[in-house]
C-alpha cells in the first residue's frame, strides 16, 4: 500500500509536469488510486478527432499488480468489447518498471494499431481482418457519435 | 646524467609504491633473461600469483635491502578497466554460433616495466603487457601505442595506468565488448617478447578463458555492487548495494520491492512474475532469494509445487508427499516414492491394454482430454480456466488449445466456427449421446434434486427430460420419474419442453432466469470427482 501510494504519487506529479499532448490525465477525488483520462484518438486512424474517456484503477498492489483499464467512451474496437474491457493478454506481460505513462503508450498503440490476433470482440476483428472499410467506417461513425 | 635520472626512478617508484600499495604493486628481480612465458603462466590466476611474487621478492629484498640497484628489478602493477555499462563478452564459437553475456568486471591486466639507465631522459621504460582476455596482436598495439606516448623526460608509468585503465577498451574499438574466439593462441608467435597471455596449461585459444572470466565477474562484481551506490528501477530508491538484490542476470531492484515481488505474486499465484522484473528480461528468482524474501511458508511450499510442476512433474495421487514423472507415450505417470502408476487421463489406476472411459470427446485431437471442469494437458498438467476466453494455453507446456474442443496448437482463427471464443460450456450443445462426459450439456435453467438419490439434477436448455448423475438414469423434470426415450411425454400430462399450464412446483425446484446465474453444471459422477479435487 504504501508503496502504491508512494510511487503514485510520482508518476502523477511527474505526468502533471511534462505531460503528453495528446492525453489529459486527472485524478477522481483525491484518490490517488483512481485516475481518469482522456485520449485524443490517434491522427490517421479512424478515431481522429475523438475524445475517449478511460477510468485507470490501481489495485493495493501497484506497481506489482497492473491497473485496471477501462473505456468509459463507447468504441468500435477489436481489442475492447462493449464494456470497455480491454484484452488481458495486451497487459499479460506486465512488469512493476512500467508506469502509467508505458500503460497509456499502449492504449494508443493498439488504437493505431489494433490487434485482431488478440481480440476481446470477435465479430469486430473478423470485420477488421477481412473488410478494413467497413470496419473503418463503423469505427469513424462511434467515433463522431459517442466519442465527442 | 644517469644520477639524475636514477633519482627520478626511485621516487617515480615510491610514488606509484603509495598510489596503488601493496595490493596491486609488486616489484621482483629481473632474471638472467626475461622470461615472458614463465611470467604469462604465474599471473592468469589472481590469487596464486601474489603468493609466488612476493616470495620471490620477499627473499630477495631481505638479502641485498635498499642498495639493490632500481636496474635490476622489474616492476608490475595490476590495471582493473573501467567498462562501460551493459558490457558483454560476445562469444564466437565458430563464424555463425555467437553469443553475448552482459558482465561488471573484467579480471586485472598486468603492467610489467623496468627503468633502463637512460629513462626517463633519453628512453622509455621497458614494458611487458599481460592479460588473459587480449590477443597477443592487440596487446603489442597497446604496447606499440604506449611507447609513442612517451615524451622526453617524462615520468611517464602513470599515465600509461591511468590509460590503460580508461582508454584502453574505446582504443581496441570494444565499447561494446571483448570478442572471445576460438583461434587458436599462435605459442610460437614473436610477440611473446613483449606480451603475454596469461593461460593455464591446457588453454588454447581466448575462449579458454571465458570460465575464468565469468567466475571472476560474477565474485567481482558481486564484490563492487555491494560497495557501491544503486538505485531501484521501480521505487527508484538509492541506497547502498547491501539494501539490494543482485540478480543472475545482473539486473538489481531494492530488497523491499523483491519482497513485494515474491509475496504478492505467489499470495495470488501468479508464479509465473515471480521473476526479474526488467523488461524483456526472462530470468526467474532463484529460490534462495525466494526462500529469503517469502513471508509465510505455506506460500513457499505452494512455489515449490510449481517448479516442480513446471518441470513436468505431476503430484502423486498415492502418497501425499510424492512426485510422479509423467510417460507420454502411455499417459502413465510414475512416481519414485510409493512407485505407484496412475493413468493421467481418468486418473485411475494404470490401466494398459485397456481404453480410458475419458479419451474419447468427439473426434477432437486426443491431445488434451476433458476431466469435468477441469482438462488435462499431455504434459499431464491439470488446468482449470477462471476466466477469460476459449484460447488456453497450458502455463506448463506452453501449448494453445481450445477450451471447448480440446484441440491443440491452435490459434484465434479456430473460433467462430464451431467453437466461440467467448462462450461458457454449458452453453454449448455437443449433442454425440453415448458418452457420459459430453451428454446433457445446455444452458442450465433449473435444478431438483432426484427423487431417488437426492442428487441435484440440472435441467438444460428447458428440457424437461433430465439425467441424474447419481443413478445413472434418465428421468422426468416435473413428476420425477424414471423414464426412457420421450414415450412419457406423449402418455401424460408433462411436456417435454418447458412449464406446463397445470403443474405445482415444490421447494426443490429452482429456476435461474433473469441475473441469476446458474451453478456449474456436473458432468461427471461423483466419485470421479472427489478424486480430482481431493
Amino acid at each position: 500500500m504504501a508503496n502504491a501510494t508512494k510511487r503514485l504519487q510520482r508518476e502523477y506529479t511527474d505526468l502533471v509536469k511534462a505531460p503528453p499532448t495528446w492525453v489529459n490525465a486527472s485524478l477522481v477525488g483525491d484518490n490517488l488510486q483512481k485516475w481518469k483520462a482522456s485520449v485524443q484518438g490517434p491522427e490517421g486512424t479512424p478515431y481522429e478527432k475523438g475524445t475517449f474517456n478511460i477510468d485507470i484503477d490501481f489495485p493495493n498492489e501497484y506497481p506489482f499488480k497492473p491497473p485496471t483499464i477501462k473505456f468509459i467512451t463507447k468504441i468500435y474496437h477489436p481489442n475492447i468489447n462493449s464494456e470497455g474491457q480491454i484484452c488481458a493478454e495486451v497487459f499479460s506481460s506486465w512488469s512493476p518498471q512500467l508506469k502509467v505513462t508505458d500503460v497509456l503508450n499502449t492504449i494508443r498503440s493498439i488504437l493505431v494499431d489494433p490487434n485482431p490476433e488478440n481480440p476481446l470482440d470477435a465479430e469486430i476483428a473478423q470485420i477488421f481482418k477481412t473488410d478494413r472499410n467497413a470496419f473503418n467506417k463503423t469505427a469513424k461513425e462511434y467515433t463522431k457519435k459517442y466519442a465527442k | 646524467m644517469d644520477e639524475e635520472n636514477y633519482s627520478y626512478q626511485i621516487q617515480e617508484i615510491e610514488v606509484l609504491k603509495s598510489i596503488y600499495g601493496e595490493d596491486l604493486f609488486s616489484e621482483q628481480l629481473i632474471n638472467d633473461k626475461h622470461q615472458s612465458h614463465d611470467v604469462g603462466q604465474q599471473e592468469c590466476s589472481n590469487d596464486s600469483d601474489d603468493s609466488d611474487d612476493s616470495d620471490g621478492s620477499d627473499e630477495f629484498n631481505s638479502l641485498s635491502l635498499e642498495e639493490q640497484h632500481i636496474s635490476k628489478k622489474s616492476f608490475n602493477i595490476k590495471i582493473s578497466i573501467d567498462i562501460p555499462k551493459d558490457f558483454q563478452i560476445i562469444v564466437k564459437e565458430d563464424q555463425e554460433n555467437k553469443y553475448t553475456q552482459s558482465i561488471l568486471c573484467l579480471p586485472n591486466i598486468n603492467l610489467l616495466f623496468s627503468f633502463p639507465s637512460e629513462y626517463p631522459s633519453n628512453k622509455p621504460p621497458k614494458l611487458f603487457i599481460s592479460s588473459c582476455w587480449l590477443s597477443l596482436g592487440n596487446m603489442n598495439l597497446v604496447l606499440e601505442h604506449l611507447y609513442s606516448i612517451w615524451e622526453k623526460d617524462e615520468l611517464v608509468i602513470f599515465k600509461y595506468v591511468d590509460w590503460l585503465k580508461t582508454n584502453l577498451l574505446q582504443f581496441l574499438q570494444f565499447e561494446k565488448g571483448i570478442v572471445l574466439d576460438n583461434e587458436p593462441v599462435d605459442f610460437e608467435s614473436a610477440l611473446w617478447k613483449n606480451v603475454g597471455w596469461d593461460h593455464d596449461p591446457s588453454w588454447v585459444s581466448l575462449l579458454s578463458a571465458l570460465p575464468t572470466l565469468r567466475s571472476y565477474n560474477s565474485h567481482e562484481g558481486r564484490r563492487l555492487f555491494l560497495l557501491n551506490s544503486q538505485v531501484c528501477s521501480i521505487c527508484d530508491y538509492e541506497g547502498c548495494g547491501q539494501e539490494f538484490t543482485l540478480f543472475n542476470c545482473l539486473h538489481h531492484i531494492c530488497n523491499d520491492c523483491v519482497s513485494n515481488i515474491v509475496n504478492i505474486n505467489i499470495k495470488s499465484n501468479d508464479f509465473s512474475s515471480v521473476k526479474c522484473p526488467e523488461l524483456k528480461c526472462k530470468e526467474s528468482f532463484d529460490l534462495e532469494v525466494v526462500e529469503k524474501f517469502i513471508e509465510k511458508k505455506e506460500d513457499l511450499k505452494r512455489y515449490e509445487d510449481y517448479l516442480k510442476q513446471s518441470k513436468g512433474l505431476v503430484r502423486c495421487l498415492r502418497c501425499e508427499r510424492g512426485w510422479s514423472h509423467v510417460d507420454h507415450l502411455t499417459r502413465s505417470t510414475y512416481c519414485t516414492s510409493c512407485y505407484y502408476s496412475f493413468c493421467i487421463v481418468c486418473r485411475g489406476p494404470f490401466h494398459p491394454g485397456v481404453a480410458c472411459n475419458f479419451t474419447k470427446i468427439e473426434g477432437a485431437v486426443l491431445s488434451k482430454f476433458y476431466i469435468g471442469q477441469l482438462r488435462v494437458c499431455l504434459c499431464g498438467a491439470l488446468i482449470e480456466r477462471i476466466s477469460g476466453c476459449n484460447k488456453m494455453t497450458c502455463s506448463v507446456c506452453n501449448t494453445k488449445f481450445c477450451w471447448l474442443c480440446s484441440k491443440s496448437n491452435i490459434d484465434y482463427d479456430h473460433f467462430g466456427k464451431k467453437c466461440q471464443l467467448f462462450e461458457i460450456p454449458g452453453e454449448r450443445n455437443r449433442g454425440g449421446g453415448g458418452n457420459r462426459v459430453g451428454r446433457n450439456i445446455g444452458v442450465v435453467d433449473a435444478s431438483t434434486s432426484c427423487s431417488k438419490c437426492r442428487q441435484i439434477v440440472y435441467r438444460h436448455s428447458n428440457t424437461n427430460s433430465v439425467y441424474c448423475h447419481g443413478c445413472d438414469a434418465r428421468y422426468c423434470f416435473l413428476c420425477k420419474v424414471q423414464i426412457k426415450g420421450t414415450r412419457h411425454f406423449i402418455q401424460t400430462s408433462c411436456t417435454q419442453n418447458g412449464k406446463p399450464d397445470s403443474w405445482k412446483a415444490d421447494r426443490t425446484y429452482k429456476f435461474y432466469g433473469g441475473n441469476e446465474t446458474a451453478p456449474e453444471p456436473i458432468y461427471i459422477n461423483q466419485d470421479v470427482r472427489h478424486q480430482l479435487f481431493r
